[in-house]
């Protein structure tokens, strides 16, 4: 156990995530040729966290909403929780639309960004962007179907809906499985509550020990990005992913500020206990690495009702991917800026709300996949999407981790805002643990001690001695 | 107390051997007859194979997580965990080796092989859908081993299930059996409980699916003999003798780690052996053995009984080379059936899926064991399913050698891991 604990500590400093950054970035640009070794570990680790995530999310549905059912006003506290993920969700929208309308992201590309920015797309036909979206696609992402007629709802087999991985299908059948075994008298649900509980902490001991290979993923990542990119995408790019990543700051902020505001302790507890959390979200490529972590962070140590937070952390990071929403909206605008596109107040909304069911339905999915759901929004607006796709897959790499990072800062918000008049859970704190272990103070003495003792008091001796005859011949 | 004879009457070496003649001599006699019992065999391959799974997931996530339980402290768990997995590999080298040198499948009249080859070819072209489901679908011609390495991994676990790829849901009860084995017993004792019942329940199912194994194996070969004739048991000779051969190679290098690690005479090891051997060879069931493993080893040879007694039960159920070192002779020797070269890539795929085969047959006895020997198949792209016959009709010969090797294997494992014996 003490050999997992120094590894966890080893793997969540932020000097060895460093380290990791910068060796990948020499490893992918010294040697690009290795690439597909260095993504081999990463790509596992994916693949781990992605198969413990859809048992996790049945579990966690099931479980949470035992738990939630437990507190007081736990109808108005469900039906607040659904609000307020709504509200977040269009915030963010709004958020990414008027930050990039300000920023006039996209707008004045000069002739020779644009020039590149072209060639990058038609290049894209013979596979230069590929090889990132294949690695990329692989194993990230549960294997959802495309959402049909009826966004893929399927509840006649709840077993299909499982193994096709139908995301909706399978919250919505967990929802109305727990409401069925709240129902039951408490003796009759233990049991099987008893086995849910089994799984769910295993499956969180699981990804929360797959966290220990973050390092050698974010090597490998970075290696990929260094060895695939070029410094005129990104430079023409530039104005996309500034406007992205400081309106994604901005509300992380404000997610932050709500935090502390609710947890009632100091900001800087507020950002220790969120740090593990927040560096695994940003660095892992995947919104559901941080679930564990988070639960640990808001409940243990802020103190927030632990029922909520395994309710609606799983849930939110799964299917209130705010983030998305405000990397959608910030796009739409970009692409409709670089093609010169002007937007009124319809086209406007119409951004807002296709950012919001694209943060919907990109749903459990990772990277590369999600870009996908903007076809419908960039298509009532006129403007291809076949075509954007590439220059997007080129800075995916940048965009992820901010998205990841907002998307949980902000359901730690919400965690914050559904759980008012709840008792504080914090569990002991490592400080307060500490006062009383206190252990009693012993007095050693080595050779050395002992013998620079004696050659201080034969001084103090003589010092005296001498004082005194000087004081006597006076 | 009835029931209890039937069962032995069901199971005795005999009576399997005579039913197998007898349907081979139905199948012969009257083709047209015997061709008609075929579905019965089919019905019970379909039965196993329900059964399969589940027992499979239940007994690795059962047991690996009573390894962490009961196998204590850390530095015990490394030792345990670094001989059971020098020895799975020891085990499978040998048996690679062994086929390597022996050729079993390479030399066969060309008669033989036709036929061999009719049976199990018409396999992957007759779509049969558990083998259809269970592969990677067409043997890719340069298997990497990166690209295995990932799809073991299961996106979606209940995909993998449905789709009954077996190797991917052994991997997530690995990963599942471990992440268990580290939260607390007040948590997942539940979880435990419920697998455990699941666990027994499987091993009832398969335990009621033996009681009309004669009249089974009757139709099964009648149909069989009926389709191709007796030439391909020719063929199996050739491989029994092979596997015959690595297990005794693998029996002497037991014994003699015994005998090196008990630092008593050779004739003494031979005799504290004496009793699990004549179990293995006349019960052909490990767990029956292991009373006399732990007589043996605590008793005659003078290890700490309190290891023994720890030891025995943990590797009897996971450290299951008996399975491993049949699965690699029986991939190879398929392979060799087809022709298939095996290159370094092949072969560590080989090793690694007959160890993890091997692991998943914890708990199985007799037939579903051999049916396992399709997992190590489909991941090499080997056909198996139609030949599953002509494996159990040397089945009798081939449990006595695996519960043999098995038994006899890790007595030397658990010696390797129990300090020497105090002279006094």
């Amino acid at each position: 156990m003490a050999v997992v604990g120094r590894l966890k500590a080893w793997s969540g400093s932020p000097l060895v995530l460093l380290l990791a950054l910068l060796g990948g970035a020499i490893a992918g640009y010294a040697l690009p040729g290795l690439t597909p070794h260095y993504t081999l570990i990463g790509t596992t680790y994916l693949a781990v966290i992605n198969m413990a995530a859809l048992p996790l999310l049945v579990v966690a549905t099931i479980f949470g909403l035992r738990q939630v059912a437990a507190l007081p006003q736990s109808g108005w506290r469900l039906l607040r929780l659904l609000g307020m993920a709504l509200g977040l969700m269009a915030l963010c929208a709004l958020v990414g639309l008027c930050a990039a309308l300000l920023a006039q992201a996209g707008k004045d590309l000069s002739a020779k960004e644009l020039q590149h920015l072209g060639q990058l797309v038609l290049s894209a036909g013979d596979g230069t962007a590929n090889v990132e979206v294949a690695l990329l696609d692989s194993g990230t992402g549960l294997d959802a179907a495309p959402p049909g007629p009826g966004f893929g709802l399927n509840l006649s087999n709840y077993f299909q809906s499982l193994a096709q991985g139908q995301l909706l299908s399978v919250l919505l059948g967990a929802l109305l499985f727990g409401a069925g075994i709240i129902a039951q008298r408490s003796e009759s649900q233990k049991a099987l509550m008893g086995v849910f509980e089994g799984i769910y902490r295993t499956l969180e001991t699981l990804i929360s020990s797959a966290n220990l290979i973050i390092p050698l993923l974010v090597f490998g990542m970075v290696a990929l990005f260094a060895s695939s990119v070029d410094v005129d995408t990104l430079l023409a790019m530039w104005s996309f992913l500034a406007t992205f990543v400081s309106a994604a700051l901005l509300l992380s902020g404000v997610a932050v500020w709500v935090v502390w505001r609710r947890s009632g302790t100091t900001i800087g507890a507020v950002m220790s206990a969120l740090k593990t959390p927040a560096l695994i979200s940003l660095t892992s490529t995947s919104a559901i690495a941080a679930i564990p972590d988070t639960i640990h962070a808001m409940s243990s140590r802020l103190g927030y009702s632990r029922g909520v937070t395994e309710f609606v952390v799983p849930l939110v990071s799964i299917f209130v991917r705010c983030g998305s929403a405000l990397y959608f909206s910030v796009l739409i605008v970009f692409v409709a800026n670089m093609y010169g596109r002007p937007l009124g107040l319809t086209e406007d909304l119409l951004i807002c709300v296709g950012a919001m069911l694209g943060g919907f339905a990109s749903a459990g999915r990772a990277g590369a996949a999600t870009l996908g759901f903007m076809g419908m929004a960039l298509h009532f607006l006129q403007l291809p999407l076949e075509a954007v796709v590439p220059l997007f897959l080129a800075v995916e790499f940048l965009c992820e981790g901010p998205r990841n990072f907002l998307s949980f800062l902000l359901a730690c918000s919400l965690v914050a805002l559904v759980s008012d008049g709840l008792p504080t859970e914090k569990a002991e704190t490592a400080e307060s643990a500490h006062i009383e272990s206190i252990e009693p103070i012993i007095f050693t003495f080595s050779k050395t001690d002992l013998a620079m003792l004696l050659v201080c008091v034969v001084l103090v001796m003589l010092f005296i001695t001498s004082a005194g005859v000087g004081f006597g011949m006076r | 107390m009835n029931f209890q004879k039937i069962y032995q009457f069901a199971l005795n070496p005999w009576v399997v051997i005579a039913s197998l003649g007898a349907g081979a001599f139905v199948g012969v006699r009257f083709p047209a007859v015997g061709i008609t019992f075929g579905f019965v065999g089919d019905i019970y391959v379909d039965l196993l194979k329900m059964v399969a799974l589940p027992f499979m997931v239940s007994a690795v996530i059962f047991s690996l997580q009573r390894l962490f339980r009961e196998g204590g402290s850390g530095k015990l768990l490394a030792t345990v965990a670094m001989v059971f997995a020098s020895f799975a590999l020891a085990v499978a080298l040998v048996g690679v080796l062994t086929l390597a040198a022996m050729k079993p499948g390479a030399n066969l009249p060309e008669k033989t092989m036709q036929t061999f080859g009719k049976i199990v070819g018409n396999d992957l072209s007759s779509s049969d859908t558990v083998m259809s489901l269970q592969g990677v679908d067409e043997p890719a011609k340069s298997i990497k081993l990166s690209e295995v390495f990932s799809s073991l991994v299961p996106s979606n676990i209940f995909s993998a299930l449905a789709n009954g790829e077996t190797l991917k849901a052994l991997v997530f009860a690995l990963l599942f059996g471990f992440a268990v084995g580290q939260i607390p017993a007040r948590i997942s004792d539940g979880l435990t409980q419920s697998l455990e019942t699941i666990f027994h329940c499987c091993q009832m199912l398969m335990r009621w699916l033996n009681y009309p194994l004669p009249i089974i194996l009757f139709c099964m070969s009648a149909a069989q003999m009926a389709k191709t004739g007796v030439g391909p048991l020719q063929a199996m000779g050739q491989f029994v003798l092979a596997f015959f051969a690595a297990s005794l190679l693998i029996l002497v290098m037991a014994v003699l780690i015994i005998w090196k690690r008990s630092q008593a005479t050779l004739g003494k090891t031979l005799e504290a052996m004496q009793g699990p051997f004549a179990l293995a060879l006349a019960t052909r069931n490990s767990a029956t053995c292991m009373p006399s493993m732990i007589e043996g080893l605590a008793d005659h040879l003078g290890f700490a009984r309190s290891r023994v007694e720890l030891l025995v039960p943990l590797s009897v159920s996971l450290l299951r080379i008996g399975p491993m070192v049949y699965y690699v002779c029986a991939a190879m020797f398929i392979g060799q059936l087809y022709g298939k070269p095996f290159g370094a890539v092949e072969l560590a795929i080989l090793v690694s899926a007959s160890v993890l085969a091997g692991f998943a047959s914890a708990g199985m006895t007799g037939l579903l064991t051999v049916s396992l020997v399709g997992l190590t198949c489909s991941y090499l792209g080997l056909p198996f399913e139609a030949a599953f016959i002509l494996f159990l009709a040397v089945d009798p010969v081939c449990d006595m050698l695996r519960t043999l090797v098995l038994v006899v294997g890790n007595s030397a494992a658990v010696a390797l891991i129990c300090p020497r014996p105090l002279k006094v």
